[in-house]
């Protein structure tokens, strides 16, 4: 398995944790919160966060803005 | 001719990192206590200005995108307030002017002088009106003045002579300046003694609104623009921010603004065009869309129709 193939594989396991979860946060002063610093929701930054430490690069949270699709989210991450 | 009214150049010579680091100390400050550690300790820092866009071609790209052809530039003069933080103000008039030469047309830049500068501040402001074409003042009151303090007298005098428009910030900003002089009821000594001069309360249609609202109604150089509009929707209230303004007749007093870049991490141009009306069902018809995009701020700034 190469690289990019295990980082794919570590986005969906992540995605597929936070599914049901929402992406935009339910909880609105956490939502707020978070929308200040550029993040729709607790389970994208905790996506964002988590991909960037398994990945060893900081993403801008401007490129996962309006997320809805597990294509979005490779997208953003440069992974397709 | 669609206008953003209230735009900044997006480099931290134009909004110092200071500005944001108030702002990151806010949210961290106000992060729930049940969010992962990873999650509170990293994403406070991650607000800020973001990539930056020296020339301006990203601006205009997303200007492009959202159908808005001009923007006005406004220069906020820090250094008074952030001594040795920010660059000359020479040198920031400078990269504004060059941010307008690269795109013509498409900016028009509006001087910030801090009115502690004195005269040499004065001469700055009048050799950017006749010399360099700015089309405006800025004020940024938290620095540490009143938007109504006399030694800003000759300036707005120079503003009636030029028929240039003041924008003047309101409401609470970062957190590193000081929130006095921000009401906008600093302003109506100013705006009753220059009534040839035309005065844009940034922020003024979210911020402090009824006070705003009041001013605009009943000041006819008082205008309000939608910078920070951003948030309200976030909240699901700009359209019921937008009806009571509607309801008071004021939806001449209003120019369209963004605050580019300083919310751009909620969405593109585009997007925020589409939100001004208030959504689906919104308070707004078309026409008066065109009036807060077009017609209102062709009117300030003396534009061809």
């Amino acid at each position: 398995m190469t690289n990019r193939d295990e980082q794919i594989e570590t986005a969906l396991t992540l995605l597929s944790s936070y599914v049901g979860r929402g992406l935009v946060d339910g909880d609105e002063t956490r939502a707020l919160v978070l929308a200040e610093a550029g993040v729709s929701s607790l389970a994208l930054a905790s996506i964002i966060v988590e991909l960037e430490d398994s990945m060893d690069r900081e993403f801008d949270f401007e490129a996962f803005a309006g997320m809805e699709t597990v294509g979005d989210l490779l997208r953003a991450t440069g992974l397709t | 001719m669609k206008v953003d009214f209230h735009t900044h150049l997006a480099t931290l010579e134009a909004l110092p990192e200071v500005f944001f680091e108030g702002q990151r100390d806010n949210i961290r400050r106000l992060m729930p206590p049940d969010l992962p550690a990873k999650v509170r300790e990293r994403v406070p820092d991650r607000f800020g200005l973001g990539p930056e866009d020296a020339l301006g071609d990203r601006h205009v790209a997303e200007m492009d995108a959202a159908g808005i052809d001009l923007a006005v530039s406004l220069i906020i003069d820090f250094g008074l307030a952030f001594p040795g933080q920010v660059p000359e103000l020479t040198d920031l008039f400078a990269t504004h002017r060059a941010l307008a030469d690269r795109h013509p047309g498409r900016f028009l830049v509006f001087a910030g002088v801090d009115p502690r500068r004195g005269v040499p501040g004065l001469e700055l402001f009048e050799r950017s009106l006749v010399d360099w074409g700015c089309r405006g003042l800025k004020l940024y009151p938290p620095c540490g003045f009143s938007p109504s303090d006399r030694r800003l007298d000759p300036f707005y005098a120079l503003c009636a002579e030029h028929r240039a428009p003041v924008v003047i910030h309101t409401g609470p900003t970062t957190p590193k300046l000081s929130f006095a002089h921000t009401h906008p009821s600093d302003v109506d000594d100013a705006a009753w003694r220059f009534p040839g001069v035309d005065f844009v309360l940034a922020h003024g249609a979210v911020v402090h609104t009824e006070a705003a609202a009041l001013l605009a109604e009943y000041r006819p150089n008082v205008y309000l623009d939608t910078s920070g509009f951003q948030a309200e929707h976030r909240r699901g209230r700009w359209g019921s921010t937008l009806g009571r303004l509607k309801e008071r007749g004021l939806v001449r007093k209003i120019l369209y603004g963004t605050d580019w870049p300083v919310h751009r991490q909620y969405g593109t141009q585009a997007t925020w065009i589409e939100r001004l009306a208030g959504g689906d069902g919104g308070p707004l018809s078309p026409a008066e869309v065109r009036w807060i995009l077009e017609d209102n701020p062709r009117e300030i700034l003396g534009l061809e129709r």
